[in-house]
Formats: structure tokens, C-alpha cells, sequence
């Protein structure tokens, strides 16, 4: 059980990047985006197509994160451009849009067929208590707690950060105050876009996934993200972690291993439940 | 007039409706100049329509010999252009400091705005969220000043604010403007704005439908202007 539990910690570290990532965009720009795992798996596949063609791996890696990158600005550009004014959930539901364009490129681009990813982490292990501790595992939980923790510092105490939280709450009077918040949202787009292909390289050698079973990661971490309600990163992590360890956990256990993949969506019932517990019956629609 | 804002025939729509039309309108620098009109008249249009926050549907709109009417909102701010919009438009989750430094970080920044409200220095480190509606407005503009504007459009300064609190925030106005700044001010307080205004314009259904000097307003009890914008407002306003 606790193996399984360590071992689930990679894919928890991807939820919780994707968490992150999910977290940040909602709070920062008011979208909710459905397509954020569909960004990193379109990242991750440019680098092990680039990696199939004997490109150096170094270069495969940067190649996927400015593909991502880039995709991800242009799509918050697109959403700023044409959905600037409408509410949350029009621009939300524009992701729902970005999802299906992507599954689609995907799946001309690269198939789907599950590919044999190669692992950016040598491979190496050690025994911590009698449990079998993986570097993978390692380096996923550190870059993981090292992207909230800076992401934290960078909203909290730059000028950086202080003017995203502003275009939070108000960007039409941060514009007035002579700063370009489009620019400023592209430019989180694009960075939530390189952040999601980082969490589809972790996860990627450990599953051999195809393009949609990928994207389709953006559930657990839009459950990781409902945990933090949309607004609090390191509840988003921790959830996400907590995910990947119960599904980690879930796997070793004999007629719940098949059904693990469901365990987001559990999770997701009880919290809306739990979340709503105070509400009058029908008075929240 | 080459210094100073200068507002040529525009027009400003809200979607296909168009609120402002043909509006003309000078705002030299050194002077406070007043908009004044009924509710739904277009004042908040025009200053939006100005500011850059709805595009000119016609007509053009000038700070001195420069032509900004093209040019997008935030660009407009480092021209020279400040716009304070209607309502407490603080940050309100970020505190006094924070609130500043979204325009600028220095602390020279910081010492000009304490200086100018030293209420605010109390309660510089205190949610702007936090703050009573007075201070929120000092804040407001304290911020606007750290664009180092030439040109102030102000949107109902004294909304919601007690009448000790709008004699002071006025008295900041002229200073500012004393100081070189041009000022372009929409106040329901109709005759606290006349008294330190020099020029002022009055809209109805979106256009200027009469143009005066402050004093003749005031002086002239027997204008069409006054029973609309002194008469009501004189009843519950503050004592200049």
C-alpha cells in the first residue's frame, strides 16, 4: 500500500503542476481552463516527436516548451481579443473550444497510438523505511513544491505580482493606470502553457500515454483546483498530491485497481457536496 | 490652445447606440474644469469615450499638439492622460503600498503620496478593501498622481462621501491644479465643483448644450443651469 502511495506521487506531482497552473489562470484572468492539459501534452509530444527524430533531447525539451508556450499565449491572446469583456464562464467555456482544437491537432499530428516515452530522470531508486523511493518521485515532488513556492514569491512581493493581482480584481483600472493587462495575461497563458508540458515530461515515461488520455489529466487537477477553490495554490498542490496518492493507492488494491480512473470524479461529488452543504435546495441556480 | 486636452466633435457609442455626440471641449492646463448634467446625460461616456475605455466613433481628441484618439488605453496613461473612474475603484485585496506600486515602486513615489494625504501613511501597510470611503478616494487618486499625469478626468469624487471629506479632497484638486495640472471634473455636488472650477460645461443627452465660467454660473440664480444643478444639489451638499 505505501509503495503504491509513493508511486503515485508522480502522477500527483503532474496534477498539482496542472493544479498550479489551472489555479493561477483562473485567479489571475478569470478563465477556467478545460484545454490546460491538453497545452502540456501537445508540449510533451513535440518533444518526443523531435526526440524520434534524433533531435538532441535538451533541444526537444525547449523545442515542447516554446510549442506549448507559444500555443498557450496565442489562445489567451484569441480569448482577450474576442472574449475580453463577456463573463468567467463564456471565456471558460471558449477553452472548451481550445480542448477540442487541440485533441484534434493532436490526433492528426501525432495518432493515438500510446508512444514509449523516454524519461527525462535517470533511472535510479532507494530504500526509505523498507518503502522503494524513486529519484523520478524525488524530482517530481521538488520541481512541484519548487514552481508553487516561486509562483507564490513572484505574486506575493515583485511588481509583477502585484499587478496580476490588481488585473485580478480590476483590469480595466490597471490598464487606466498606464500597464498593458492583455500583455500581462498573455503572458500568464503562456506561462501556465510551459508549466503543463514540465508536468506531462514527468508524468509521461511512467504511463506511455496517448495525446487524449493526456489532456484528459485536466480532470484530477481541475478537482486539485475545486479542493483550493480556484483561488489557494498550495491546497491545489496538496490535493493534487493527495490524488495521485490515493490513485497510487488505489491501483494496488485488488477490484478498485480497474476503477481508479474514477476516483477524480468522486472526489469532485463529495466536494460539490460538501462545498454546497449550506445551500438552499435550488436557490444557487 | 496647444497645451492642455482638447476634445473635436466626438462621438462615443456604447454598442450601436450612440450616448456623446459632437462634443466639444478644452481643458487647459492650471485649470479645473467642470462637467455637469443630469443623470444619464453622457458624462461618464465622454470621459470613458476620452480616456480610451470606448473607441471615438468620430471626432478626434488631443493632449497639446499630440492626437491620441488611435492610441490604446494604457498608452494613454503615459502620455499624460489619468482617468478616475466612478466608484472606489481601489485594489481592494492589496494594501496602501501595494496599491501605489502597481504604478511604481519608488519610494519617491510613495513620499509624494503620504506627503499629499498623510491620513494614507497610517495605513500604508492596511487592505485598501479596508480603508473608509474618504481615504479609498485619496488612494485613488494618489495612485492616478504616481502616472505623473498633465491631464485629471475625475468621475464623481464625492460619491458616497461625507461632506468634510469632499471639502478636503476639493482642496487637493486645486493644488493640483495650481500646480499646472489640468483637470476635467464630473461632480454631483454641482455647486462645491462650480466654486473651484473655472470653466464649466453642461451636457444634456449627449451633447454640450451650454459652456460658462464657474463664477457666472454661480453669480447667475436666474440661468437655466442653476434650479437643475444647484437647486437639488445645494440642499444636501457641503458647505465650500
Amino acid at each position: 500500500m505505501l509503495d503504491g502511495i509513493i508511486s503515485g506521487l508522480v502522477s500527483g506531482s503532474t496534477y498539482a503542476i496542472l493544479a498550479v497552473c489551472v489555479v493561477v489562470l483562473y485567479r489571475l484572468v478569470g478563465v477556467l481552463n478545460f484545454g490546460q492539459a491538453a497545452l502540456g501534452a501537445l508540449g510533451a509530444y513535440v518533444c518526443y516527436a523531435l526526440v524520434g527524430a534524433e533531435v538532441s533531447l535538451a533541444l526537444a525539451v525547449f523545442c515542447g516548451l516554446a510549442v506549448a508556450s507559444v500555443t498557450a499565449g496565442f489562445s489567451g491572446w484569441v480569448l482577450a481579443r474576442w472574449l475580453g469583456e463577456p463573463s468567467a464562464i463564456a471565456r471558460s467555456v471558449g477553452t472548451v473550444v481550445l480542448l477540442i482544437l487541440l485533441l484534434t491537432a493532436g490526433f492528426r499530428l501525432f495518432g493515438d497510438s500510446p508512444r514509449a516515452m523516454p524519461s527525462l530522470v535517470p533511472e535510479a531508486s532507494f530504500d526509505l523505511g523498507g518503502v522503494r523511493v524513486s529519484l523520478s518521485t524525488v524530482i517530481a515532488l521538488l520541481v512541484t513544491i519548487a514552481i508553487a513556492g516561486v509562483l507564490s514569491l513572484l505574486l506575493r512581493y515583485t511588481q509583477l505580482g502585484i499587478r496580476l493581482e490588481a488585473m485580478s480584481e480590476r483590469p480595466l483600472t490597471v490598464q487606466l493606470l498606464g500597464v498593458n493587462s492583455r500583455q500581462l495575461a498573455v503572458g500568464v497563458w503562456a506561462a501556465t502553457g510551459l508549466l503543463s508540458t514540465l508536468a506531462m515530461l514527468l508524468i509521461a515515461p511512467t504511463r506511455n500515454p496517448t495525446f487524449e488520455s493526456m489532456s484528459f489529466l485536466v480532470v484530477p487537477a481541475l478537482v486539485a483546483g475545486l479542493l483550493g477553490a480556484f483561488s489557494n495554490v498550495w491546497i491545489a498542490v496538496a490535493s493534487g498530491l493527495a490524488i495521485g496518492a490515493v490513485e497510487g493507492a488505489g491501483a494496488r488494491i485488488e477490484g478498485l485497481a480497474d476503477y481508479r480512473g474514477a476516483i477524480p470524479f468522486a472526489i469532485i461529488i463529495v466536494a460539490l457536496i460538501w462545498l454546497r452543504r449550506r445551500e438552499v435546495w435550488d436557490a444557487a441556480r | 490652445m496647444t497645451s492642455g486636452l482638447r476634445v473635436e466633435g466626438l462621438t462615443v457609442k456604447r454598442g450601436d447606440l450612440t450616448i456623446c455626440r459632437d462634443v466639444d471641449l478644452t481643458v487647459p492646463k492650471g485649470e479645473i474644469t467642470v462637467l455637469l448634467g443630469a443623470n444619464g446625460a453622457g458624462k461618464t461616456t465622454l470621459l470613458d469615450g476620452i480616456a480610451g475605455v470606448l473607441p471615438a466613433a468620430a471626432g478626434s481628441i488631443s493632449i497639446g499638439a499630440r492626437r491620441i484618439d488611435a492610441i490604446p488605453v494604457h498608452r494613454r496613461a503615459s502620455l499624460g492622460l489619468s482617468y478616475v473612474e466612478q466608484g472606489r475603484s481601489v485594489f481592494s485585496r492589496l494594501t496602501v503600498v501595494q496599491n501605489l506600486a502597481v504604478v511604481d515602486r519608488s519610494q519617491h513615489t510613495r513620499d509624494k503620496a503620504f506627503e499629499l494625504f498623510p491620513r494614507l501613511a497610517d495605513k500604508r501597510n492596511v487592505r485598501a478593501g479596508l480603508l473608509s470611503g474618504g481615504e479609498q478616494q485619496m488612494l485613488i487618486i494618489a495612485r492616478a498622481l504616481a502616472t505623473r499625469p498633465t491631464m485629471l478626468l475625475i468621475d464623481e469624487l464625492s460619491l458616497g462621501l461625507a461632506p468634510r471629506a469632499v471639502r478636503m479632497l476639493m482642496d487637493t484638486l486645486v493644488k493640483l491644479a495650481e500646480s499646472g495640472m489640468g483637470i476635467l471634473l464630473v461632480e454631483q455636488f454641482a455647486e462645491v465643483a462650480l466654486r473651484v472650477g473655472t470653466t464649466a460645461y453642461v451636457m444634456e443627452r449627449g451633447q454640450i448644450v451650454h459652456t460658462d465660467a464657474c463664477s457666472t454660473i454661480l453669480q447667475d440664480h436666474t440661468s437655466r443651469i442653476s434650479p437643475y444643478y444647484l437647486g437639488v444639489a445645494s440642499r444636501q451638499q457641503p458647505e465650500p
